[in-house]
């Protein structure tokens, strides 16, 4: 059986959920034109992601199989309303930049992925941590996309301006085309580093 | 039998728990974000009228109008709070206009226009066209307002829904 570190590492590496997996993808290349969007958005699914992974764990013995899945969309779903109406109150700015993505972390399926394919199975302690790596691994990777996107596309850093005046900034990164560009050039640079550390 | 029933008091439970705890989120939550709201409107308000001291808010099709009168009732203007179409979407904005029928000021709430491209009327140079037209004139591209290559939709869906709005409150409450 993992150890806790590595249980909590793999959602970080080796399964990382966007650069190995290629799980969640509609928010990764929606929210990531900039830097604070995307950690925003890796924050709330990193929440979303630890309170069901903790519920759907506690609640394994007593959930018929049968209606599992309704069961997890339901849980899922209270969570991402919390988050919403918490965000709504408390960080409008961000509420208002993250829009409609708010509401479908309910479809990310990441989340459910990891409801139904580990927190079902194991200890409510070994599910959080599991979502944690997870949680951590997918803002990790959504931030990086945001800072390559903002400095490239706005020339500024959460919204630092950085590049200094006479940097004309390209357009292009900020826009969808922009997240496919930036998510192809990673995907191919993580495989490489990957496969140089001996992970496949 | 019993899998049956065990499988709908699971769900009922899990819904119910959930409703209860949603509830009670949105009971500490709702009164925040409705106080936010109010806030921002009396900011705008204040920012357009400072001497408002009465105001009366009328619907027409889903948008509203806020009639502004000063203290001894005298009419101030109205700010209109309306949506024009962009290229990328609803464009919601408030539009503040005087009793004398000129626009003294524009605010755009949201939009998601094309960056770089679109997002002009965000800037002065947009803003400050559109400041100080009066109802009685044109209010189109290429004539008061300047277009922008590469922006035509955003910009002509702004002015046509400005020329529409000015229409309404120039007919409504203005005598125009």
């Amino acid at each position: 059986m993992a150890t806790l570190a590595q249980e909590f590492s793999k959602g970080v590496l080796k399964e990382n959920p966007i650069f190995r997996l290629l799980l969640g993808m509609c928010p990764v290349l929606a929210v990531t034109v900039t830097a604070n969007n995307a950690l925003g958005m890796g924050m709330a699914t990193l929440f979303v992601l630890i309170c069901s992974n903790i519920v759907v764990s506690a609640l394994r013995q007593l959930i018929p199989a049968r209606v599992r899945i309704p069961a997890y969309i339901l849980i899922i779903a209270t969570f991402v309303t919390i988050v919403d109406m918490v965000m709504n109150a408390y960080l409008p700015d961000l509420h208002a930049a993250l829009g409609i993505f708010i509401p479908l972390i309910v479809v990310n399926c990441i989340i459910l992925g990891r409801a139904e394919g580990f927190a079902r199975k194991n200890g409510i302690g070994r599910s959080a941590i599991d979502a944690l790596g997870m949680g951590v691994g997918f803002t990790l990777s959504l931030t990086i996309l945001g800072i390559i996107r903002e400095l490239i596309g706005a020339g500024s850093l959460f919204e630092v301006s950085v590049m200094g005046a006479a940097f004309q900034p390209m357009v292009l990164l900020a826009l969808p085309p922009g997240a496919f560009i930036t998510l192809g050039v990673l995907l191919g640079l993580f495989n490489y580093l990957f496969k140089r550390m001996g992970i496949e | 039998m019993r899998d049956n029933l065990r499988m709908v008091l699971t769900l009922l439970i899990i819904g119910t728990v959930c409703g209860a705890l949603l509830s009670l989120v949105n009971g500490v939550t709702a009164p925040v974000i409705e106080a936010r709201g109010q806030a921002q409107f009396l900011e705008a308000l204040q920012r357009f009228f400072p001497e408002v001291a009465d105001s009366r808010a009328e619907e027409i099709d889903g948008e509203v109008f806020y009639v502004c009168y000063d203290e001894g009732g005298n009419l101030l203007g109205v700010i209109a709070s309306v949506t024009a179409e962009g290229y990328g979407g609803p464009i919601p904005y408030d539009l503040a206009v005087d009793k004398d029928g000129y626009i003294i000021g524009i605010r755009i709430k949201s939009h998601s226009e094309t960056p770089g491209i679109g997002d002009v009327i965000e800037e002065e140079g947009f803003q400050g066209d559109i400041v100080g037209l009066n109802f009685a004139d044109e209010i189109a591209l290429g004539t008061d307002v300047d277009a922008v290559s590469g922006a035509t939709v955003t910009m002509g869906g702004m002015v046509d829904s400005i020329r529409r709005v000015m229409n309404i409150i120039g007919e409504k409450y203005l005598d125009m």
